[in-house]
C-alpha cells in the first residue's frame, strides 16, 4: 500500500498543479501596498476629523457662494437651522458624524466607520429635494476597491421638514463617503442637515490592529493545537470535534462591544470522538476595540476529541469578531 | 542563516503550487487552499527581510498558510465551517479524476494529526524527524500516526475502488 500511496499522492500533485492559477507576485505587492495605505488612511481620517472640528468652530474651509437666484443668506441660514433642529429632534444622541448648511451644490465627506447600529437622518428645509448617498470602501479582503452603496436617502425640502432615516451597520468597510447629490432642485432654495448616531458611539477603523486574527499568534510554537475564528453574532460558532493532546492554554481575542462565551467540551476518549462529554468548561471573554489577546488556562488534554463553541452577546446588533488558538502552556 | 537569501519572487514561483496542493489535500477545498497560500505569501512579503533570512523561509510560509487555513479571518466563511465543510464537499469537486477525489475524500476522514502527517510526509516530503519537530511530538508518535493513517486509507480506498467497479 505504501507504494500505491506514493503513486496516489504523486498523481494528486500532478493532477492538481495544472489547475492552480497563482494570482502572482504583483497581486501580492498590490495587496500589501493597499493594506499599508489603509493603515495610513486611518491617520488621514483622524486629520480630516480634526479639520472638521476646526470648521465647526468657525473656520470654514471655503466661502459659501449662493447661486444668483438663491434666497438671501440669512434665509438660507434660517432654513439650515430648521433642518438641523428636525434631525436633532428625531435623533438626539451624540453625533458620530454630521453636517449642515445651505444647499449650494454637491457635498462629499469621508467619515470613519463606527461600531454598532448607525442611525442616519437627513432633513431639508425650503424647496426642492436632496439625496444623501452613503457608500462604503471595502477592505482588502474583498479583493475590490469599488465602493458599495450602504444607504440612499431622499429628503423633500419643506417648511416643516420630516427627516428621512436609515439604519445600517458599517463593520465590513474601511471608511465611508457621505455625499449630498441630486441637489439641483434645492440649490439656493433650501438648507440641509444630516447627522448619524451609533448605539455604541465607538469608532472602528479597519486596520490590522483591529483584526483579532492578527492578535493571536500566527507562527506557532511546537506543541500548539488547532485554532479558528470568525464573525460572532447571536449564532453560535462550533468547531466540531477535533483531537488535542498536550498541556494547553487558549489564546483568545475578540473585537466587539459585548462578551464572548467560550465553551470547551472534552469527549471521554479518542475512541469516542463524538460521544459522551467528559468535561465542560466555559470562559467569558470581554470583547474590546482594538482586540487584545487573553490567555485562558486549559490544562492537560490527553489525546481527546475537543469541541469548542463561541457565543457572542452584546447590547449592539453589530456582530463581533473573534479568533482563538490552542498554545502549549 | 542564509548568506544570500532567496528573493520573494523566486520563492513564490517555486513553491506556490506545491503549498497549494498540500493545503488542498489537507482541507479538501482547492480555491480555499489557493486563497490561504496567497495570503500567507502576502504576510511573508510584508516582512520579507526577516523571513528570507530564516533557514527555511518556505517552512515559515507553510506554517502561516496552515494556521491561516484553520484560523483564517473571514467574515462570510469561518474556518470552523471550513473544517466541517471539507468532510462533505469533496464529491462536488469539478474536474478531477476519480482517484484524486477518492484520495482527498479518504484523507478527510482521518483525524487531523494523521491527515497532517500524511500530507507533510507525502506532499511536503518532510522526514519523520521534521514532522515530529513541527508537531512537537516524538518521532514514534509520527510513525504511529502514519501507520494508522496508511491502514485507514488502505481500507477507505479499497472500499471506494470496489464501489467504482460495481458502478
Amino acid at each position: 500500500m505504501a507504494d500505491d500511496l506514493e503513486d496516489l499522492f504523486a498523481g494528486l500533485r500532478a493532477d492538481t498543479m495544472p489547475r492552480i492559477r497563482p494570482p502572482g507576485v504583483d497581486r501580492v505587492r498590490r495587496t500589501v501596498r493597499r493594506r499599508r495605505t489603509a493603515t495610513a488612511a486611518f491617520a488621514g481620517v483622524l486629520l480630516l476629523a480634526l479639520s472638521g472640528t476646526v470648521a465647526l468652530l468657525g473656520f470654514p474651509s471655503r466661502p459659501r457662494v449662493p447661486a444668483a437666484d438663491s434666497l438671501p443668506q440669512t434665509e438660507l441660514d434660517r432654513l439650515t437651522g430648521v433642518a438641523d433642529r428636525a434631525v436633532t429632534a428625531g435623533n438626539p444622541g451624540p453625533a458620530v458624524f454630521s453636517r449642515r448648511g445651505p444647499v449650494t451644490g454637491f457635498v462629499s465627506a469621508t467619515e470613519q466607520i463606527y461600531l454598532g447600529e448607525i442611525d442616519l437622518q437627513i432633513a431639508c428645509a425650503g424647496a426642492g429635494s436632496v439625496t444623501l448617498l452613503v457608500r462604503g470602501t471595502p477592505g482588502s479582503e474583498s479583493g475590490s476597491t469599488e465602493r458599495v452603496e450602504v444607504a440612499r436617502l431622499t429628503a423633500q425640502c419643506t417648511a416643516e421638514p420630516l427627516p428621512a432615516e436609515a439604519t445600517f451597520v458599517l463593520g465590513r468597510f474601511v471608511d465611508i463617503t457621505v455625499e449630498l447629490v441630486d441637489v439641483d432642485s434645492a440649490r439656493g432654495r433650501a438648507g440641509f442637515a444630516y447627522r448619524a448616531t451609533s448605539d455604541t458611539g465607538r469608532p472602528a477603523a479597519r486596520t490590522e490592529t483591529n483584526d483579532p486574527g492578527g492578535v493571536v499568534p500566527q507562527d506557532l510554537p511546537p506543541g500548539s493545537g488547532w485554532g479558528g475564528g470568525g464573525e460572532v453574532s447571536g449564532r453560535r460558532l462550533d468547531s466540531g470535534w477535533t483531537p488535542l493532546n498536550g498541556d494547553f492554554r487558549l489564546a483568545v481575542a475578540c473585537a466587539g462591544t459585548g462578551t464572548l462565551r467560550v465553551t470547551l467540551r472534552q469527549a471521554r476518549s479518542a475512541a469516542d470522538p463524538e460521544g459522551t462529554v467528559a468535561a465542560t468548561r466555559t470562559y467569558a471573554v470581554a470583547c474590546q476595540y482594538p482586540p487584545k489577546r487573553q490567555d485562558l488556562v486549559v490544562g492537560k488534554i490527553r489525546n481527546r476529541p475537543v469541541n469548542l463553541t463561541l457565543t457572542y452577546g452584546s447590547a449592539s446588533p453589530a456582530p463581533g469578531e473573534a479568533a482563538f488558538q490552542f498554545l502549549p502552556r | 542563516m542564509h548568506d544570500d537569501p532567496p528573493t520573494f519572487d523566486e520563492v513564490y514561483a517555486g513553491h506556490f503550487g506545491d503549498l497549494t496542493v498540500q493545503l488542498y489535500a489537507y482541507f479538501g477545498d482547492h480555491q480555499e487552499a489557493q486563497d490561504v497560500v496567497q495570503e500567507a505569501f502576502c504576510r511573508a512579503y510584508g516582512r520579507w527581510k526577516t523571513v528570507s533570512r530564516y533557514d527555511d523561509p518556505v517552512a515559515w510560509i507553510r506554517r502561516v498558510a496552515w494556521n491561516l487555513a484553520v484560523s483564517r479571518w473571514r467574515r462570510t466563511r469561518t474556518a470552523l465551517n471550513f473544517l466541517r465543510r471539507q468532510r462533505r464537499d469533496e464529491a462536488r469537486l469539478d474536474g478531477p479524476g476519480p482517484d484524486r477525489v477518492a484520495l482527498v475524500a479518504a484523507l478527510a476522514t482521518l483525524p487531523a494529526a494523521q491527515r497532517r502527517a500524511m500530507v507533510l510526509r507525502y506532499l511536503a516530503d518532510l522526514s519523520i524527524a521534521e514532522i515530529a519537530e513541527r508537531e512537537g511530538v516524538a518521532e514514534g508518535t509520527v510513525k504511529s500516526w502514519l501507520h494508522r493513517a496508511r491502514a485507514a486509507l488502505a481500507t477507505q480506498l479499497g472500499a471506494d475502488t470496489m464501489e467504482v467497479r460495481r458502478g
